[in-house]
């Protein structure tokens, strides 16, 4: 009789013999090695070395360059011409040309009847002073400074300086003025008060400034600042090669289910492979920051903020790395388990790089935040998942880091992890992979059309942060505008043109755009108080944990009393819009796709997320998510789009015009949420409208 | 690869049970939301230990269902299914330590050469030290793989990857194969190594149940037979029983003529 094997070993040595073979069969790959770890250790040092050598070129060209100036002070007093003219002289290195040498002195007398003639509102220079200026810069000038009457005191002189600011030396040619005026300005003032009073009265006023900080406090400032980020984008694009090729790949290469027979538990594999994927982002991770770091180290170059100290180091010291590397590794476990998560759902390579971006957006965003603002590390951010831990390796980094906050931030970190790993032990189920090897009942059983509704969803946050946050910073309401009207809804075509296609119908019928009855919108115009008021409420509970800054409050307020805009105007702007564009996008294209394949409490939980993600403040989190959830169940119940837009557009009037109105949010008009609720409830179904597939029936 | 069973290959520990046993095997897929397949329609199957038995039947018929659940891939929706006596829903564990399982669409790692990766199936079915370097050496003789064991799968012939998949479905001895069209995709040199190796299987003791498309297979290797379609077994038995049920000679035609009576019936 053959001797039987030993039993199993231990789950512990099954993990290990599993992350063995896939970090041997990773470390194989060796295009995807050096592109994910050597090539960036190598780039770093020459990246910091080429911007350093540029930068130092440049700034040392035009702090270097010869500028020329053409002036015209003979409309000034001699005293003034005189210190003018001496303060360019003392700017070195300029060439001063008074308009008679260089043959401009038509060109100057020109620009002194033009300065005193009529321009439009707010213009510096009308069109043909701009045009007689061009040109004579044409002639190898840099900048041309002409004394004029004032316009509005002709006894009094100021002087005009014409220049390009496209033109390099141009700029630099303006700086040098100004500075010489500047000092000319000082030195007369200080004359001035001296011979009137005996002294000079504000030179007590000037603080001298002490800067308390250590090079070594700024420098980790600075460092504080830019490595979360580098390090989270790093992580995402080391583990993402490891996640994908561990389980995707493995789907993908027909081993999988050769793996799922051997007599190991699905939960050993997981843990195993997501073992590898974990040393492999750690190895791209030590990688590129310590290429980053030696790079500063060696003083190939520094980050904005920088700067050497005595004795010319640079980083902060050794064991604040040390403790901010420790504060980062529970982050490290959950980015990990994350895109192991998203591989392991996916049928092969390609696909699981289709949800990369998003992921990778949503994991960033954190991130960018935790660096730019002054967002302070408390037992409120240290929970949200990538926040806190780059607000603590920012801090850490700065030597400020608490050690309570830091414990609790680990144990929130780790407890995400644990919770995504959880999830990751399931998706190896083989009935759940294998029983359904393509078409239409694996599209069902994966959730395809909901996962990419989801996927739309989070790149419409990213889109209304990156590019909605510079347009509404340009212009806050031409802005606000072109993110409604024009973003909004290619984002919506681009989302619900597949699903609409993939079902066969219109996108009118995917979008259930169609006219509800007058019943329904009614019903749902009449929840518009309510769901102030419940809002309200909300809002008023969130103050206890996350108190709205008062400069909040102030700008909120301010936006909804722009001037200019008439109420009309304003209800367009703050009502209208959001409520047609934002459904449109919301409860209309995403909605589409995720109603195809979840329950409805999932759809509503889900359109709470991306709702209030997407209004970009922490503060309004609650109220906007439940907005977005009852919008959603609306929706549902309705089967039909326009009831959203009318209750959307009723409680954002209803919010405009309480600014003026305050009785439009008494409690006592939520009490119209009753008849309102039973038309809804009591209505019958719109017409020829077929139940959306699995939606009711789905657990 | 040799034409004798090589004697170094380890044996199957041999029980008194049947080697494969199931009852009732039902086996119900949901398709979308509303819709409901029947996969398998209370199958009861039983094989022996040393016996080749085939599962024929047309697609869908629920071959590839009968052996994935056979080989604990996936769970059945009622009745039981026990393999050299253990119960597969039970101690899924157990009975892949039992079972080898080979299929036509089963993947090597391209990065692992075929010794490595006969060393790590072996540890996962418990093996260390000594004893699976012993098993492992062991393989590559028995199936003349010397030349190329150290040579990564990726770059291996059809029928080097072949004997590579062989070896690591029978390196920790078991009782039970299941293969499911093992001859899919190889030409006919390959097709016949297959072939020698499962009638090799036959003096070793082990119960081999395999599903196959090709009849000549069938016709060639099998003790018995059991035809499938649309989730039932219309008839199990040896072909000579097979032959005087129907009333005809040739597999091809025992095959229409019962699939035929099942769909009249």
């Amino acid at each position: 009789m053959a001797e039987r094997g030993p039993r199993p070993r231990t789950s512990l040595g099954l993990v290990l013999t599993v992350a063995a073979v896939e970090l041997r069969r990773l470390a194989r790959d060796h295009r995807a090695l050096v592109s994910a770890i050597l090539l960036p250790a190598l780039l770093y040092p020459l990246l910091f070395r080429a911007y350093g050598h540029l930068q130092a070129t440049t700034g040392a060209g035009t702090e270097a360059a010869m500028v020329r100036v053409v002036v015209d002070l003979r409309a000034a007093n001699g005293e003034l011409a005189s210190a003018v003219t001496a303060a360019l002289a003392a700017e070195v290195p300029i060439r001063v040309v008074p308009a008679g040498v260089a043959g401009l002195e038509s060109v100057t007398e020109r620009l002194r009847e033009l300065s005193q003639g009529p321009r439009e509102t707010g213009a510096e220079a009308g069109p043909a002073e701009r045009e007689l200026v061009a040109r004579a810069l044409d002639h190898g000038y840099d900048l041309i400074l002409c004394a004029v009457p004032d316009p509005v005191l002709p006894a009094r002189t100021v002087l005009r300086a014409h220049h390009d600011s496209s033109d390099d030396l141009s700029s630099e040619a303006l700086i040098r003025v100004r500075r010489a005026l500047a000092r000319v300005e000082a030195d007369h003032r200080t004359a001035t008060l001296v011979g009137a009073v005996g002294r000079d009265p504000a030179a007590a006023l000037v603080p001298a400034v002490v800067d308390v900080a250590s090079e070594d406090a700024s420098n980790g400032a600075a460092l504080g600042r830019a490595l979360p980020l580098l390090a989270v984008l790093v992580l995402v694009a080391g583990g993402a090669y490891g996640a994908l090729s561990t389980f995707a790949g493995e789907r993908e290469g027909g081993t999988l289910e050769t793996l799922l027979v051997q007599p190991v538990p699905a939960l050993i594999l997981a843990w195993g492979k997501y073992l590898a994927v974990v040393v492999l982002a750690l190895a791209a991770l030590a990688s590129n920051v310590g290429s980053v770091l030696a790079s500063l180290a060696f003083g190939l170059g520094t980050l904005p903020g920088m700067v050497a100290g005595a004795d010319g180091a640079i980083l902060p010291a050794a064991p604040r790395l040390c403790v901010s590397a420790v504060v980062f590794l529970p982050t490290v476990l959950l980015v990990c388990a994350l895109l192991a998560l998203n591989s392991a759902r996916a049928r092969s390579f390609r696909e699981g790089q289709q949800v990369l971006l998003p992921l990778s957006i949503l994991l960033l965003v954190p991130a960018g935040i935790a660096g730019g603002t002054g967002l302070e590390l408390d037992a409120l951010t240290a929970a949200v998942p990538m926040l806190g831990a780059c607000l603590g390796v920012r801090d850490a980094i700065r030597g400020s880091l608490a050690p309570g906050v830091a414990a609790w931030m680990a144990v929130a970190s780790c407890g995400w992890a644990w919770w995504v790993l959880r999830h990751l032990a399931r998706t190896l189920d083989a009935e759940r992979i294998l029983h359904h090897e393509g078409g239409e009942e694996e599209q069902a059983e994966r959730r395809v059309q909901s996962r990419t509704a989801l996927a739309h969803g989070l790149a419409a946050i990213a889109v209304t942060y990156l590019i909605g946050g510079c347009l509404q910073s340009w212009h806050a309401v031409g802005g606000l505008m072109i993110t409604l009207w024009v973003l909004f809804p290619v984002l919506a075509l681009l989302a619900v043109r597949p699903v609409a296609r993939r079902a066969g119908e219109s996108l009118r019928r995917a979008l259930w755009l169609h006219l509800p009855s007058a019943r329904t919108a009614l019903g749902a115009v009449l929840l518009a108080p309510a769901l102030a008021w419940l809002t309200q409420g909300l809002s008023s509970l969130q103050e206890h944990w996350a108190p709205l800054p008062s400069a909040f409050a102030r700008g909120g307020a301010a936006a909804l009393s722009l001037d200019g805009l008439s109420p009309a105007a304003l209800l367009f702007v703050f009502a209208v819009s959001p409520a047609v564009c934002e459904e449109l996008l919301f409860r209309g294209a995403l909605l589409s796709g995720m109603r195809r394949d979840l329950s409805a409490g999932r759809v509503m939980a889900l359109q709470a997320l991306l709702f209030g993600a997407a209004h970009a403040s922490i503060y309004r989190l609650v109220p906007t998510a439940f907005v977005g959830a009852c919008l959603a169940g609306l929706t549902l119940r309705t089967r039909c789009l326009v009831p959203a837009i009318l209750l959307h557009l009723a409680y954002d009037a209803l919010l405009v015009g309480s600014t003026r109105a305050e009785w439009l949010l008494d409690p006592r008009l939520a009490w119209l949420a009753l008849p309102g609720l039973a038309l809804l409830v009591l209505r019958g179904g719109p017409a020829g409208q077929a139940a959306p597939a699995g939606l009711t029936a789905h657990s | 690869m040799q034409s004798d069973p090589p004697a170094s290959l380890p044996e199957p520990t041999p029980t008194p049970v049947p080697a494969i046993r199931a009852r009732g095997l039902t086996k119900v897929y949901t398709r979308g939301r509303a819709e409901t397949v029947r996969a398998l329609r209370g199958l009861d199957l039983e094989c022996r230990p040393g016996e080749i038995y085939g599962l024929l039947g047309p697609n869908g018929a629920g071959k590839t269902t009968t052996l994935r659940i056979l080989s604990t891939i996936l769970r059945p929706t009622a009745g039981t299914a026990e393999v050299a006596g253990v119960d597969v829903g039970a101690d899924p564990l157990e009975a892949r330590r039992r079972i080898g399982f080979l299929s036509g669409t089963t993947g090597l790692y391209p990065r692992l050469t075929g010794r490595e990766t006969l060393t790590y199936f072996g540890r996962l079915n418990g093996f260390s030290g000594g004893e699976l370097e012993a098993r492992v050496e062991a393989m590559i003789a028995a199936f003349d793989m010397a030349a190329f064991a150290d040579r990564r799968c990726g770059a291996l012939s059809t029928g080097q990857r072949q004997r590579v998949s062989i070896a690591r479905a029978v390196l920790h001895g078991p009782e039970v194969l299941i293969l499911d069209e093992p001859t899919t995709g190889l030409d006919i040199l390959a097709a016949g190594t297959m072939i020698d190796f499962v009638e090799s299987r036959r003096e070793a003791g082990t119960c081999v149940l395999f599903s196959t498309h090709v009849l000549s297979e069938a016709e060639r290797l099998c003790d018995r037979i059991g035809v499938l379609f649309d989730g039932r077994l219309l008839a199990s038995g040896t072909y000579d029983e097979l032959a005087r049920a129907t009333g005809e000679r040739w597999l091809e035609d025992i095959f229409r003529t019962l699939v035929r009576t099942g769909t009249d019936g």
